[in-house]
């Protein structure tokens, strides 16, 4: 028969993170991510779910060589197609990013060149890593526009990233990101700021994409729906840990730890209407003082004096995996 | 029913600028709008951005001027109201905004934020003022000691719960919220949610609440009122909205939310031109379209239980 799933997984994988443990500053103090494994194979979609400040935009970072000024990977590895490139140099990054593998940023606003226009930015990974020529990379971006669902491309290609609504200005991020179709595709929240009719048009030009070229997509986001949507696997993270990880299904149907139930529970419009909403009560720990025991004990009804006592390790079963020592107990009624 | 918030009519255009300067076509943001609010009730106001509902927001508490209507707040009418009886109207009727990061001056500290429309509208005394900032803060699930600090000392969520106790502050009869949470992680909405559920419970406040989130509409509101190119397309109660929504639109914004169920041919394009005058708002976008919406003049037609809607093809 064939191997344990997980050493298969690793070696079909396009992206792979085994161990990866950030840090922001020498002495190491803050370290946004921490052990964190995963694997995308191609054609996969991976959702990473989490609150803001939990690592999930620092883990994206990590993995296209953009962690900020005093950042570095302190352990583990990075793999991309079977290649470390934890230890890129600034010009392997430079090759890489924008070809085989791409990013959408949250902010469209922040991420465009306010002082050039649309089409420069879209030619330029095009100019850049397929050597087109102006005539052709313009010619190449007026057809991306259209792709991603912008009327009248050519004169929009003229316009500058203030002339463009929110929705739009998103989709030229994605135009930007897909011209070079890369191999993996990292989005950081790329819907999070868009109308849901918008949403709605961006996710299905993501799946096609995944599709016809078995593009893989790590989508961070901190919409269960949007996961329940698109995801393959979901993974879950809380101060700088991966808390739960499993095939998409399994995760969303079955949640086994009780992060995970209480994030869902506090989405409205699963309660009644009118009904108290199951808030998670407390604090995410601070990055500089993080317990060496379960992060996660401080705000969690299932805490026992066990959960305090040591680091408590993510452990598998049948493919799914938990970082809690009653992952059995877990259930939305904790939180009611 | 007495109607503690009237809006009638009420309309608010933006000239672009034509050539050489001169005043351009007016681009009605928000068009000939009725909309109440009763003592206590939460009325949810949704539609995409752009549709209108800030502006409307803006121009019912008069921080911009409407072009035409009237504008009742509980007797007064505050489109003609001079500055005394405006202000005077404007204890009663707050506003929380949606982004905490902007809405809160960073060189003044929270109690004096708190405190400001205390002391403009010259309430009590200092130590009588200072009392009432403690225990809207402590309603609001902050301490007392946050009077003492700065907004920059504060998380999102609890800078929006500052900005509700500002609101609280003059113990109001109707809060309009503009997207109060929708810049907040999923936990902290859900707390921010409960502290407006509670305190609508205790003090028999009424909400105008704006959002683009479904969901949330559903979870807090009585009635829903949903606004699309300036205009209410449809009202009715809540349930009966989300049970069986009667304009295409709302269809359309319902069957986009995400999730497994979410199908590809039930979508309305994301966006398409405005449409011309003498046209259904929605026409140029309306899966359902038939060449009759081309030349039809807007209309809200009563479907008895509350509801209402401006769609020729629902009656």
């Amino acid at each position: 028969m064939s191997a344990p799933a997980s050493a298969s997984r690793a070696t079909d994988a396009v992206l792979a993170l085994d161990g990866l443990t950030v840090s922001l500053d020498a002495t190491g103090s803050q370290i946004p991510v921490d052990d964190v494994s995963l694997s995308l194979r191609a054609g996969e979609t991976l959702c990473l779910v989490g609150e803001s400040g939990c690592g999930k935009s620092m883990t994206a970072l990590a993995c296209m060589g953009l962690l900020p000024e005093g950042g570095c990977i302190r352990s583990g590895s990075i793999r991309f197609q079977g290649r470390e490139i934890g230890g890129a140099s600034p010009a392997q990054w430079r090759r890489l990013r924008g070809d085989a593998l791409a990013m959408i940023f949250q902010e469209p606003m922040t991420s465009l060149n306010p002082v050039f226009t649309v089409g420069r930015q879209v030619t330029e990974p095009l100019r850049l890593h397929r050597g087109l020529d102006r005539r052709e990379a313009w010619r190449r971006a007026g057809e991306l526009l259209e792709q991603v669902g912008i009327p009248d491309p050519g004169q929009r290609l003229r316009a500058y990233p203030d002339e463009l609504s929110g929705g739009q200005r998103q989709r030229v991020m994605v135009a930007m990101a897909l011209a070079c179709k890369p191999d993996v595709l990292i989005a950081d929240e790329p819907t999070t700021a868009l109308d849901v009719t918008i949403q709605g048009q961006i996710l299905e030009l993501l799946a096609d994409l995944r599709a016809e070229h078995g593009m893989g997509l790590l989508f961070i986001t901190h919409d269960f729906g949007v996961a329940e949507e698109i995801a393959d696997q979901i993974a879950v993270m809380y101060a700088g840990q991966i808390v739960e990880h499993g095939p998409a299904g399994r995760v969303l149907a079955d949640p086994r730890h009780p992060y995970t139930t209480g994030l869902m529970e506090a989405i409205p419009g699963r309660a009644r209407p009118g009904e108290r909403l199951p808030a998670l009560g407390g604090k995410v720990p601070e990055m500089g003082h993080l317990p060496d025991h379960c992060r996660f004990a401080d705000r969690c009804p299932l805490a026992q004096p066990r959960c305090r006592r040591e680091p408590i390790p993510l452990v598998e079963r049948q493919g799914h995996a938990s970082r809690c020592l009653f992952a059995d107990r877990v259930g939305p009624e904790i939180w009611h | 029913m007495n109607a503690l918030l009237e809006l009638e009519g009420l309309s608010k255009g933006f000239a672009s600028r034509g050539p050489w300067g001169r005043r351009g076509e007016t681009f009605w943001a928000v068009q000939d709008v009725d909309l109440t609010v009763a003592p206590g009730e939460t009325v949810g106001l949704v539609g995409e951005s752009g549709c209108g509902k800030s502006t409307l927001a803006r121009a019912a508490l008069r921080l911009l001027e409407p072009d035409a209507g009237s504008v009742r707040f509980a007797g007064t009418e505050l489109t003609t109201a001079g500055a005394r009886s405006l202000r005077a109207a404007r204890r009663d009727l707050q506003v929380v905004f949606q982004d905490p990061f902007a809405s809160l001056d960073p060189r003044m500290r929270v109690g004096r934020i708190v405190a400001e429309g205390l002391a403009i509208h010259g309430v009590g005394d200092r130590g009588s003022r200072r009392r009432r900032v403690a225990d809207v803060l402590e309603r609001c699930g902050l301490s007392p000691e946050a009077a003492d600090k700065f907004p920059h000392q504060f998380s999102g969520g609890q800078r929006q719960r500052i900005g509700i106790a500002r609101a609280l502050a003059m113990e109001p009869r109707l809060i309009i919220c503009d997207e109060p949470i929708s810049a907040l992680d999923v936990s902290i909405q859900a707390q921010i949610l409960n502290l407006l559920t509670d305190l609508q419970r205790d003090m028999g406040l009424a909400y105008l609440f704006i959002s683009h989130d479904l969901g949330v509409v559903r979870h807090l509101c009585d009635r829903v009122a949903v606004m699309y190119g300036g205009r209410i397309v449809e009202a009715a109660p809540a349930e009966a909205l989300f049970h069986s929504p009667a304009h295409p639109y709302t269809r359309g914004l319902l069957a986009a939310l995400p999730g497994a169920r979410r199908r590809r041919d039930s979508r309305i394009p994301a966006a398409a031109k405005r449409a011309a005058e003498g046209q259904c708002p929605f026409y140029p976008r309306c899966p359902e379209a038939e060449p009759a919406c081309a030349r039809w003049d807007f209309q809200a037609y009563d479907l008895g239980r509350g509801r209402e809607v401006a769609c020729r093809r629902a009656v």
